[in-house]
């Protein structure tokens, strides 16, 4: 009994590649999570429909999911930001009696964490854990930062995010989607 | 030299234990007139910042940081590299990464992504010299306080001053840099202005030039 107590327990490790994890928020934001098995599941009510193929024996996923472009998006914050009346406390203490770059400051500041939030979330490597615990611990905390098509490896089976929203993240097993 | 800003309460230099304390103090008092519990907590959170800093020995950084927030110089850096591997390996092995902080990888901006929680860690390139450089030229760039033929001869010209100005720009070869000293790592760079007018062209098809 790794798992915390608001959660179900986590599958034997090889038993892992034939269960579904659902992270799910309820309207007064309680998270719950629990493993389900595959059989369980309808995977055609996602609209998710990547394309594998297995070649010389190794499973290449190609999962057609939209990158976003963090730089693009950091930059237009910043714009965006640079272009609306800072408040006005910060301003009276950043003018005139301090150089420029306060409200450069005050926006490269503002826009940094949906920035580092954006490019962790593309994974700027795929996710791993070596326990199904600490996986879903990790999950819990960061589930919005994991973006459909995201992969996450849990002590060697690979995940592939079929659904992200609403406080909630759906992984299922990468070998899953390949055979159906 | 004499400091820019020192401390002072009516041109008396103060111990900086006194500064940080009349500045608590003062912020104790804003902070009884004032209802808002979540603005009581934005007091308390500047005073604990100042005391945080006290308390962890940084005082002799903070009155620099304090000098270097009246002169114009591009974004401090914590650390510079001259490979992604030195600074990977730095990252890799730091007890305690300067998350969120700017660093220089081969000369460019970088900022430190360290989350604690995951454990996650890296450099993620940042526009931030461009949208400084680009304030710059904005407001009107100052002359050229020195000009060179060639990047050796303007490297020897800045590495020869022990203590130059944060920021200085210079000409080499009928093109406008800006030098720029960071003193609290000890290390020089020179960027070139073109790195705003690269991109530009590649935004709008290179109709925006920088003009003399």
């Amino acid at each position: 009994m790794t798992d915390d107590a608001t959660g179900s327990s986590s599958p034997a490790v090889e038993e892992l590649h034939r269960f579904v994890l659902v992270i799910q928020q309820s309207p007064n934001g309680h998270v719950t999570h629990s493993w389900r098995p595959v059989e369980e599941f309808d995977l055609s009510q996602f609209r998710l429909q990547p394309r594998a193929e297995k070649t010389a024996g190794r499973l290449v996923l190609a999962v057609a999911a939209r990158q976003r472009d963090c730089d693009e998006e950091n930059r237009q914050c910043v714009s965006e930001c640079m272009s609306t009346p800072i408040p006005r406390g910060f301003g009276h203490i950043t003018t005139p009696d301090r150089k420029k770059g306060g409200k450069k400051v005050y926006c490269e500041r503002r826009c940094m964490q949906p920035y580092l939030d954006c490019k962790n979330a593309q994974g700027e490597r795929i996710q791993e854990f070596s326990t199904a615990g600490k996986a879903v611990e990790w999950l819990r905390r960061y589930r919005q930062e994991i973006v459909v098509g995201g992969i996450v490896v849990i002590a060697g089976v690979a995940f592939v995010a079929v659904f992200s929203g609403g406080g909630g993240l759906i992984l299922v097993p990468a070998l899953l989607l390949a055979s159906s | 030299m004499s400091p820019a800003r020192a401390p002072n309460s009516g041109g008396v230099t103060m111990a900086i234990g006194d500064f940080i304390n009349n500045a608590v103090d003062l912020l104790g008092r804003v902070h009884e007139n004032t209802q808002s519990p979540e603005e009581k907590e934005w007091l308390v959170a500047a005073a604990d910042a100042l005391e945080f800093i006290w308390a962890t020995g940084q005082v002799y950084e903070f009155e620099d940081y304090r000098e270097d927030r009246d002169i114009d110089a591009p974004p401090l850096v914590v650390a510079a590299f001259k490979t992604r591997e030195e600074a990977d390996s730095w990252l890799a092995n730091n007890p305690k990464p300067p998350a969120m902080a700017y660093a220089l990888i081969a000369d460019e901006y970088y900022v430190v992504a360290y989350r604690r929680e995951s454990n996650w860690r890296t450099f993620l390139p940042h526009p931030t010299l461009e949208f400084y450089i680009e304030e710059m030229v904005r407001e009107g760039l100052p002359p050229a306080v020195a000009t060179f033929n060639t990047r050796e001869e303007a490297d020897a010209w800045f590495n020869g001053q022990a203590g130059p100005p944060a920021q200085t720009v210079i000409q080499i070869g009928g093109e406008r840099y800006l030098a720029v000293y960071y003193r609290n790592i000890n290390h020089r760079a020179i960027f070139p202005f073109s790195i705003v007018e690269r991109r530009k062209k590649g935004n709008d098809g290179g109709k925006e030039e920088l003009e003399e």
